[in-house]
């Protein structure tokens, strides 16, 4: 049996495991992806890796959803490195988005009349722009999305009981939000908090955003990494870097301190990623991903003790998961399976492999051996160094939400966990 | 003052029925994506197999939160082996068991470290279904098991080669000594075929005849010792192996 179908097989068995075995409502995922490279305007310069960021979002979300769309026109080392992906992408049109929702629309109608939750994910990655009256757009490959057309096609016909959208654009946040009398300049994600409740996104509690609003091509995408950064930073987070409690879940505040942790170090105000995540107001505890989920997917648990800057590179060579980790905590990242993996921090690796769905492999366990790291220039030096140098943890956690004065829920009270590392 | 002090003061005020060699502590579980009730019952399913170990005195988890609690602070977040055994011996265990609960992928399992105050460490892993309550009893014992021998654990770290050589090497010469047994009897029983038939090649010596019966005859019987001999010096090597063998199984 071909390894993609025996995956799919064992996926629908898990899932129809999990549906049996939950008494609740299940949420039931899935996921439209919309990666370009190309701009509508002469004056954007094609993007190098938005096809590679949506190729890593279709793996970070495939092995935990019913179905995953994927609309992007892969180049070709891009096909190299997903070799059988390019087989399953459609476009980045307005037609193929527009036949993808419709399908998936269908899909969640049934899913609610069978008593479940669906929870669709929005990507796009590619080219934005603010236009002359303030309107946001994200190119397609036909032409512009524009904020009207988000709410218009996207938000307001979703069968969706949440709606999670990740925009990794050039002024995205014109993409989702109207611009009234906002300032312009790099501080208006902050000047715009107070002002979202009057927004046309109040009119949708079910909808979460996560928005870069970086304005500097510069910062946009690191060659060492084959991606954007911020994209690079949600899918760390999602894949379970971002749990700073210990539940499993990756929700939006975590995802919003982790991202801040991550990038602190950065001094040049054009790289550090300019941010705006928003949880739906109808449930602000709502989690992007949840690590308890029954999927096709692996573990790596980095134990109390290891520490430092850490990430997980595939046999590709490509990063999956990059993180600071605080010492006295473990922690759990979830892997796709079947891949052979390297655990590097800075001078040394350790390789692993993931064989089965479920498996978890302990880091602490892992042999390493020192190696060396070529280097790729001052720039790519730079953020080599800056980025992930804090750790990010619960002291990181509720020193950034305090700062924030975003009061925390409070825990469960657990007085040995108190006493172990 | 080191992380250890604090407890190595704490353990000279604190009593136990275990005694250094032998006591056990179990540090308790830290979980991830698990709810603290399904973590506490794995913690308590190890506890069941950590006290049936051999020669293991597991120390009460009352007994263990009292002396963390009475230390003022938790146990330090230690970074390598070398470390997690000082804070063994600075328990005054001859074991250190940490564990993290994890309920992830819709599967509940542990990981197991377990580290010795005389420095090894060895890990192990174990799934519990919620589904077969016990379960999770005989697969953290059968973790355990796996991992449980100091011998085991020092070998594994030390000798990653060339273990058990003194039954390979039995066992080598015991089959060289079972080969050439076999060469002999096959030679002892062609000198008597040869001599059963008219004499074989003393058919031709006339009045040595008699001689040179006796003398092939005294060959064949040579043969049929040397061969006995060996078959049996082979058996013996034989057994000595799988005796050896058996005796270095963890």
């Amino acid at each position: 049996m071909p390894l993609p179908l025996r995956r799919t097989l064992t996926l629908g068995v898990l899932l129809l495991a999990s549906s049996a075995a939950s008494a609740g409502p299940a949420q039931v995922h899935y996921a439209l992806i919309v990666a370009s490279n190309t701009g509508t305007e002469k004056s954007q310069a094609p993007l190098n890796y938005a096809d590679d960021d949506g190729a890593r979002y279709y793996e970070l979300f495939a092995p935990r959803s019913r179905e995953v769309v994927l609309l992007s026109v892969l180049d070709a080392e891009t096909q190299a490195l997903h070799p059988g992906l390019a087989a399953k992408t459609r476009p980045p049109t307005r037609p193929a988005m527009e036949a993808a929702l419709t399908r998936l629309n269908a899909r969640m109608a049934e899913d609610r009349v069978k008593g479940d939750v669906p929870v669709l994910t929005f990507v796009f990655v590619g080219h934005g722009k603010r236009g002359a009256a303030g309107e946001g757009a994200v190119s397609l490959l036909d032409g512009p999305l524009t904020r009207t057309d988000l709410y218009a096609r996207v938000i307001a016909p979703s069968k969706a009981s949440f709606l999670q959208l990740i925009v990794d654009a050039c002024d995205s946040y014109f993409f989702v939000h109207s611009r009234g009398a906002l300032p312009v300049g790099p501080a208006y994600a902050e000047a715009v908090k107070g002002l979202l409740s009057d927004r046309a996104l109040a009119r949708y509690p079910q909808v979460g955003v996560v928005l870069s609003t970086s304005s500097e091509r510069e910062s946009h995408e690191w060659s060492a990494i084959r991606s954007g950064v911020f994209s690079h930073l949600v899918r760390s987070a999602l894949s379970g870097a971002g749990d700073v409690n210990g539940d499993g879940k990756v929700d939006y505040a975590e995802l919003r301190a982790f991202v801040a942790a991550a990038s602190q170090g950065i001094d040049d105000v054009r790289g550090q990623p300019d941010v705006f995540i928003q949880p739906p107001a109808q449930d602000r505890a709502f989690a992007l991903t949840d690590l308890k989920d029954v999927s096709s997917l692996g573990y790596l648990l980095v134990p109390t003790g290891l520490s430092g800057r850490l990430w997980v590179e595939d046999a590709r060579g490509i990063r999956l998961v990059e993180l600071h980790k605080e010492r006295e905590r473990p922690l759990v990242v979830s892997l796709p399976v079947g891949k052979g993996y390297y655990l590097r921090s800075r001078g040394r690796e350790a390789t692993f492999s993931i064989t089965r769905a479920s498996e978890v492999v302990e880091a602490g366990g892992l042999p390493w051996h020192d190696v060396s790291v070529a280097s790729r220039g001052a720039a790519q030096d730079a953020m080599r160094d800056k980025l992930f140098s804090v750790p990010f943890g619960p002291r990181f956690y509720q020193g950034y939400m305090a700062s924030l004065g975003i009061p925390q829920p409070v825990d469960e009270a657990e007085a040995d966990a108190a006493l172990v590392p | 003052m080191t992380p250890v002090a604090p407890l190595m003061l704490l353990l000279l005020r604190v009593t136990s029925p275990c005694d250094t060699g032998t006591r056990v502590v179990l540090v308790p579980f830290e979980r991830l994506a698990l709810p603290s009730a399904d973590a506490r019952e794995l913690e308590e399913a190890t506890r069941r197999a950590v006290a049936a170990m051999p020669d293991a005195c597991l120390e009460s988890r009352e007994d263990t939160l009292a002396r963390l609690r009475g230390s003022g602070d938790a146990l330090a977040a230690c970074g390598d082996a070398e470390c997690r055994s000082a804070q063994a011996s600075a328990l005054g265990a001859s074991k250190l068991v940490r564990g993290v609960a994890l309920g992830v992928g819709g599967k509940r399992s542990v990981a197991l470290t377990v580290t010795d105050a005389r420095g090894t460490e060895a890990r192990a892993q174990f799934e519990a279904p919620a589904t077969a309550p016990g379960e999770a009893d005989a697969r953290a014992k059968k973790a355990l098991e796996q991992v449980w021998s100091p011998r085991t654990t020092a070998r594994a770290t030390r000798e990653p080669q060339g273990s058990r050589m003194l039954p390979k090497v039995l066992w080598g010469a015991g089959g060289a000594a079972l080969l050439a047994g076999v060469g002999f009897g096959l030679a002892s029983r062609s000198t008597e075929s040869k001599l059963s038939k008219n004499g074989g090649e003393c058919a031709t010596a006339g009045e040595s005849f008699a001689a040179c019966f006796s003398s092939q005859l005294r060959k064949g019987r040579n043969q049929a010792r040397t061969s006995n001999v060996l078959l049996g010096v082979g058996a013996l090597l034989g057994a000595g192996g799988a005796v050896s063998f058996i005796w270095e199984l963890p």
